[in-house]
């Protein structure tokens, strides 16, 4: 089971608007560049979709979900908004991993990451 | 009607409304440690009052109508807390605690490859504003 497919379609939704505004949507996965493909390839995302297998980089932003099923590490979910810095201007990060991000979150969230100094 | 008879109706009452009091959440799923701890235990509540009215009318009750009646709604009611428990506790378990950002602090440096094969690294983002997607994956 691919879980966040409606994260992904917001995101999918708003990405025009993103990418007009000169900003970009990276997605990540926690899984083989395979399946990343194949999601991709299923659901028609545009934007880049990083396949990142052993969750490594999930765990360098902090973002990792230990042990999530017994023996296997999972991402946590989120929606982190970066400036053109590099750093972190807000995220969405759900208690509930089937909450997904509203298309309006999702444009308030990249706003602040434009506007903010 | 008699008291076992009561508190049996009044257990598989319980059982409902309290699955009912899940009912809007069931697009998500339930967070118990987001307070929906009590209408869990009004779900037990509900079931075992049910099956105490039930086993007290089984055994002391006269109409046999009423025994099989009574012992078909306990058994709905136990179907129905059964299944609401499992659904609760096996699909609710918390999330990590939320990473926190330090303000000034740029991301994490990584390099990884998209979908088709093209290096992405946090030094590649620089110089736009970027939303970055973490999935749960595949499980």
């Amino acid at each position: 089971m691919t879980l966040l497919p409606q994260d992904l379609a917001v995101a999918s939704e708003v990405y025009p608007e993103i990418q007009k505004a000169g900003g970009e949507i990276v997605g990540f996965m926690p899984d083989p560049p395979e399946d990343v493909k194949a999601m991709v390839e299923r659901t028609g995302v545009k934007f880049p979709m990083l396949a990142d297998p052993d969750a490594a980089v999930a765990d360098a932003f902090g973002l990792l979900h230990a042990d999530a099923v017994p023996g296997k590490n999972l991402g946590r979910p989120a929606v982190l908004f970066v400036r053109a810095d590099g750093t972190v201007a807000g995220s969405f990060q759900p208690a509930n991993y089937r909450c997904s991000v509203t298309p309006q979150e999702l444009r308030d969230g990249f706003a602040g990451a434009v506007t903010s100094p | 009607m008699g008291i076992p008879v009561l508190v049996s109706l009044l257990g598989a009452l319980l059982v409902t409304v309290a699955g009912l009091l899940f009912l809007p959440q069931a697009p998500q799923l339930p967070v118990l440690a987001e307070g929906d701890w009590p209408k869990l235990i009004l779900v037990f509540l509900g079931a075992g009052w049910s099956l105490l009215g039930t086993v007290q009318f089984l055994r002391h009750g006269q109409a046999r109508l009423g025994k099989v009646m009574l012992a078909l709604l306990m058994l709905l009611s136990l179907a129905g807390a059964g299944g609401i428990s499992w659904w609760i506790l096996s699909f609710s378990y918390q999330l990590p605690a939320p990473a926190q950002f330090a303000a000034d602090k740029p991301i994490p440096a990584f390099e990884l490859k998209d979908q088709n094969g093209n290096a992405v690294s946090a030094v590649s983002l620089r110089g736009k504003p970027v939303v970055l997607i973490f999935g749960r994956g595949v499980w």
